[in-house]
């Protein structure tokens, strides 16, 4: 959950406490806020167990001229409490796994717990969470020699940083949690380096915004996919504000029309949500679709302005095919934090347009295949960027003839392959959806082509995906350098 | 690394042997977090000071690079027209930060007292 918080000028970062119950991972917590001088806010406890977590804030140490700004956090340690325990790893930018190692009973259940740890966190990808794991107890008679301890956590935690500790006394813990802060900022400088360190407020600032976060996750042992689910609840980032009419010059495209769109579209409220991928959009119901891309967001607005440029040169080198209604906007979507939006009125597209056709007569809807697969056609032609791959999701009926109706690929989008047999892929886009929405037409439409009276020059593409025998022949869809020519027209036999 | 209980200890005698004694940190050089800190004011802001002359040794250690200069950073002494500052390396990834008044000691006496005590921060 490393975040740039540009505003405060500080990198904030979170150390999880973990361990089994008993450990020791309240008492270290509360350790270090005595050696720091801070105070630690548990929310609730029951017969000395933590229920929800540990809170503590420091800031200290500088990061390439940013202060530190650690949220240290514990998790609970029972067994029913595990969504709440693998919703904070989640969220660790690195753990200290706190071991009971009084006794060797205590050991081995540390070293099953480590392993359920070290599950969650495989899931963080590269780079990796930094562990340390704090080999608590130190002082018991009985406590496991650090040898012996690296033995039971085995190969896989060989590389894992041992620190040894008596929590009560203090011993131990303040040089545990610099090591974690040097772990995590191993990290960091990481996350810095490939250019995906957010930017902006965390999207949990304080322990109040964390309980509440807690709160809604299930209490019981939970299922795989409630723990997912309660996982991006707590991760989910803040909603980004919706560009708005007091988005300055210089930041909407195009200048004039862009204005107007943006004013029309957001004339109703509306509500914004988040995918899982993390990408928001707004305005289901509204007849416009607002989209913004996970990586759409930008610290500075001159950085979100050069963004700006490359889609507007996308856009204007395309303007013919696309749809008219639509715009570019870079508007403030938090304190110091960017967004690109894309905003476009939702148009219908070929496949909702032959569903609405759905209960024609026969004819009828023949002819509407036929105009789909036409308009089809006139796309592959006008896209002269293979990014624009016109299917029938993609391209609607204008009155320019075909258009571009979905949301425009950004300028980094790798294109999707460009079919080499345009009439080939007509075809099969037909034929899918005459396997579905018009299941119970295709019998009828294949009588139909048979005494078909006044083709059109796509009569051969349509009749191909309802006979669903594979694309026809190039002779009658041939292929020209720049898109698909239609076959000459003839009459049927 | 020396437990926060040990360099404690250790600035405490360091601190009997320096008149004018105002504080004195082990700070992790890579982050500038404090492992151990000993102060006799309150108003010194030990763990931002210790963050800033943190980037103070990084800066230093790049110009040496910078410059091809192969030889090692031992100590940097830094004098105020009040405050005496001592940064002392006592290993690759940590330092000792000392800041004594300038009316009653002199750089001398804090470089023997530090010199004399750092194997204990190690």
């Amino acid at each position: 959950m490393a975040v740039l918080d540009l505003d405060r000028n500080t990198v904030v970062i979170r150390i999880v406490y973990d361990g089994p119950p008993r450990a020791g991972k309240t008492t270290s917590m509360r350790a270090l806020a005595r050696s720091l001088g801070r105070s630690v806010d548990t929310p609730e406890e029951t017969d000395g167990r933590t229920m929800f977590f540990d809170w503590m804030e420091y800031t200290g140490g500088l990061f390439e001229g940013h202060q530190i700004r650690c949220q240290i956090v514990s998790v609970p340690g029972q067994r029913d409490l595990a969504a709440r325990r693998r919703a904070l790893l989640d969220t660790a930018d690195v753990v200290v796994f706190v071991a009971d190692t009084g006794d060797r009973a205590s050991v081995d259940a540390s070293v099953d717990h480590v392993r359920d740890m070290a599950r969650v966190l495989r899931g963080h990808g590269d780079p990796p969470v930094g562990v340390i794991v704090q080999a608590n107890k130190r002082d018991l008679p009985g406590a496991v020699p650090r040898d012996e301890l690296r033995a039971a956590l085995g190969d896989d935690f060989a590389r894992v940083a041992l620190t040894e500790s008596v929590a009560g006394a203090g011993d131990g813990i303040r040089e545990t949690f610099v090591l974690a802060v040097r772990l995590a900022l191993d990290r960091i400088r990481e996350l810095m380096a490939r250019g995906v360190l957010p930017r902006g407020r965390p999207s949990i600032d304080t322990s109040q915004e964390l309980l509440a976060a807690l709160e809604r996750l299930p209490t019981a042992p939970a299922a795989p996919g409630d723990i997912a689910a309660a996982v991006l609840s707590v991760v989910a980032p803040a909603r980004p504000r919706l560009p708005n009419a007091r988005v300055p010059s210089g930041a909407i495209w195009p200048p004039v029309e862009g204005r107007m769109v943006l004013h029309e579209a957001t004339a109703v409220d509306l509500s914004v949500q988040r995918l899982d991928h993390g990408d928001w959009i707004a305005g289901i119901g509204s007849g416009w679709r607002l989209h913004s891309a996970a990586a759409a967001a930008f610290a500075e607005f001159d950085e979100g302005r050069q963004a700006l440029l490359a889609w507007a040169r996308l856009h204007a080198a395309h303007v013919e095919l696309l749809s008219p209604s639509r715009c570019v906007v870079l508007a403030e979507a938090a304190a110091s934090t960017w967004r690109l939006w894309q905003i476009v009125k939702i148009a219908p597209s070929l496949r909702a347009w032959i569903a609405e056709g759905a209960t024609l007569d026969t004819g009828e809807l023949f002819d509407r295949l036929a105009a789909a697969a036409t308009a089809l056609a006139e796309a592959h032609a006008r896209a002269t960027d293979s990014r624009l791959l016109p299917t029938l999701d993609t391209i609607g009926r204008g009155a320019r003839g075909a258009q571009f109706v979905a949301l425009m690929p950004g300028p980094s989008a790798a294109p999707p392959p460009r079919p080499s047999d345009v009439g080939g892929h007509i075809a099969r886009e037909l034929s899918r959806m005459l396997a579905a929405e018009l299941a119970e037409r295709r019998q009828d439409l294949a009588q139909r082509v048979t005494r078909r009276i006044s083709p059109t020059p796509w009569d051969d593409v349509v009749a191909a995906a309802i006979a669903d025998r594979g694309p026809p022949p190039l002779a009658t869809a041939p292929i020209s350098d720049r898109g698909l020519l239609p076959p000459a027209t003839a009459p049927r036999s | 690394m020396p437990a926060e209980k040990h360099i404690v200890e250790s600035f405490e005698k360091i601190a009997a042997e320096i008149p004018g004694f105002i504080a004195a940190s082990l700070v992790d050089l890579e982050s500038g977090m404090t492992l151990g800190t000993k102060t006799v004011r309150g108003d010194f802001d030990l763990a931002a000071a210790s963050a800033y002359n943190s980037e103070m040794v990084k800066q230093k250690q790049k110009i040496m690079r910078a410059l091809s200069i192969k030889s090692n950073l031992e100590d940097m002494l830094i004098t105020l027209g009040d405050q005496i500052h001592l940064i002392k390396l006592v290993s690759p990834t940590t330092f000792i930060y000392l800041a004594a008044d300038r009316a009653s000691a002199n750089m001398a006496i804090v470089r023997v007292a530090v010199n004399k005590y750092q194997g204990l921060f190690v």
